[in-house]
């Protein structure tokens, strides 16, 4: 049907956009290249570090294993649509406050990840946090400053939202 | 970066059939795309064309049968839906169980369990639990419907029996008989499955009715125990979990792991022994768990 470039409309970090994208382009090439946004690491490239986490639609997915005119139609968000008016996020804010991150390399997946399980579980338990996040891997900390981060922004915002 | 192709994007089965017919060779099924596009991009496989099935309704359905029980995923479901739905949960327990484990959040956000099965990984998980469970598969291709026994849907490594032109259109799990309760165990210490045990066992007055006993991971395709299978027949259920290790042994002797980083095929059997073991141990125990 279409060899050269397909157009998409969707939504980037809360906002309309438009573009043309080759069918062959790779999600983390368009938000890295095209799109300017290099927030999104490209680290295993083939799905299993999480480091190209983005959320499409609220869910989690490895951008360097889909397609960019996958997007169409729906929601993106990358790291950079977390902060609001220049106000971090709850989990930017703990990933600071807590030592959530060393060279940081891994941290966008691990707080894109974080918002997409509190989404679903506002208060996850120890075991749900760590069970969750087993598909995002860190060489730097050890892991344990990344789930009390988590923990501690799980209950920033469901003290916001009572 | 991946060759060009041109990208196709058929609303109904019948359409996505004849695009595959006409392209044959050329042409690739886009559903979730986590296996196919890992093989594009380091050039394991090519394609000049690609059929994106995910708009095509029938493919997303999964029911639940309240008449007959069976349970109907259809091909393009990814492994989340299964893993999160009430019905799977309520129905079938272990099979949720079994999608949580597979790959990682992302891929099973976005992954089919058709794409799964037609990739063929010897080290993936549904296809053990599947064949524990004699579940279906249906494809449809040019030629029509073709249903398929899972047991023999696996030809080899990578190998199924579906032809170029056939889609998996969904995944017939059959109800399992009344008190029936089943484990799905696995050894994983990296990515992907080493040793994967699927056992069913229909309990009747302390002993074991029938069991159904799946070894995966550790050969070209997932087998049926068919010759520890009999032997456990009408075993009462003590005598079977004290036996646990012995069955086990000879279930492991049955499978024909390949040795690879993961373990020796001595390992690799001395995994399988440990896991059908506890498999068999654990369900002796289970009393009011069904699947």
């Amino acid at each position: 049907m279409t060899n050269g470039s397909i157009p998409i409309r969707f939504r980037l970090n809360g906002r309309g956009y438009e573009a043309e994208v080759k069918p062959q382009e790779l999600l983390i090439d368009f938000i890295r290249d095209d799109l300017g946004l290099t927030g999104t690491k490209r680290s295993c490239d083939m799905g299993i570090c999480g480091a190209c986490t983005v959320l499409l639609n609220g869910k989690a997915v490895s951008s360097c294993s889909m397609f960019a005119f996958e997007v169409e139609g729906k929601d993106l968000l990358t790291i950079e649509g977390l902060a609001q008016g220049g106000e971090l996020h709850p989990l930017q804010q703990s990933f600071i406050e807590r030592g959530g991150f060393q060279c940081g390399y891994c941290t966008s997946g691990m707080i894109l990840s974080a918002k997409a399980l509190l989404e679903e579980k506002p208060d996850p338990s120890v075991q749900e946090i760590q069970e969750y996040m087993d598909g995002n891997i860190c060489r730097c900390t050890g892991y344990q400053m990344i789930l009390e981060s988590i923990a501690d922004a799980a209950r920033k915002m469901r003290r916001h939202s009572s | 970066m991946i060759s060009p192709f041109v990208l196709h994007r058929p609303s109904t089965l019948d359409h996505a059939v004849s695009l595959l017919a006409e392209f044959g060779e050329e042409a690739r099924i886009l559903a979730g795309g986590t296996e196919l596009i890992l093989l594009l991009k380091t050039g394991l496989a090519s394609a000049k064309h690609l059929i994106d099935i995910k708009g095509i309704p029938e493919l997303d359905r999964m029911e639940f049968d309240e008449k007959t029980g069976a349970l109907r995923i259809g091909g393009a479901v990814t492994h989340r839906r299964v893993e999160n739905s009430s019905v799977v949960r309520e129905h079938f327990p272990v099979i949720a169980k079994m999608e949580r484990q597979v790959a990682n959040v992302r891929v099973r956000n976005i992954g089919t369990i058709g794409g799964n099965l037609s990739f063929a990984d010897p080290h993936a998980d549904p296809p053990t639990l599947l064949l524990a469970h004699e579940a279906k598969v249906k494809a449809r291709g040019v030629g029509g419907e073709k249903r398929l026994e899972v047991g023999d849907f696996f030809l080899d490594y990578y190998q199924t029996a579906l032809e170029p032109d056939e889609i998996i259109t969904e995944i017939e799990v059959p109800k399992p008989n009344e008190n029936t309760v089943a484990a799905y165990l696995r050894f994983c210490p990296g990515e992907r499955s080493v040793v994967a045990v699927a056992i069913l066992m229909e309990h009747r007055d302390g002993g074991c009715q029938n069991v159904r006993l799946a070894l995966g991971c550790v050969g070209p395709k997932p087998i049926r125990a068919f010759e520890v299978e009999e032997g456990l027949k009408n075993k009462s259920l003590d005598e079977i979990s004290a036996k646990a290790l012995d069955i086990g042994e000879q279930a492991a002797l049955l499978c024909d792991p390949a040795r690879d980083i993961w373990g020796s095929v001595e390992y690799k059997r001395q995994i399988a022994k440990t896991l059908v073991c506890r498999g068999l141990q654990e369900l002796c125990c289970a009393e009011n768990s069904r699947d």
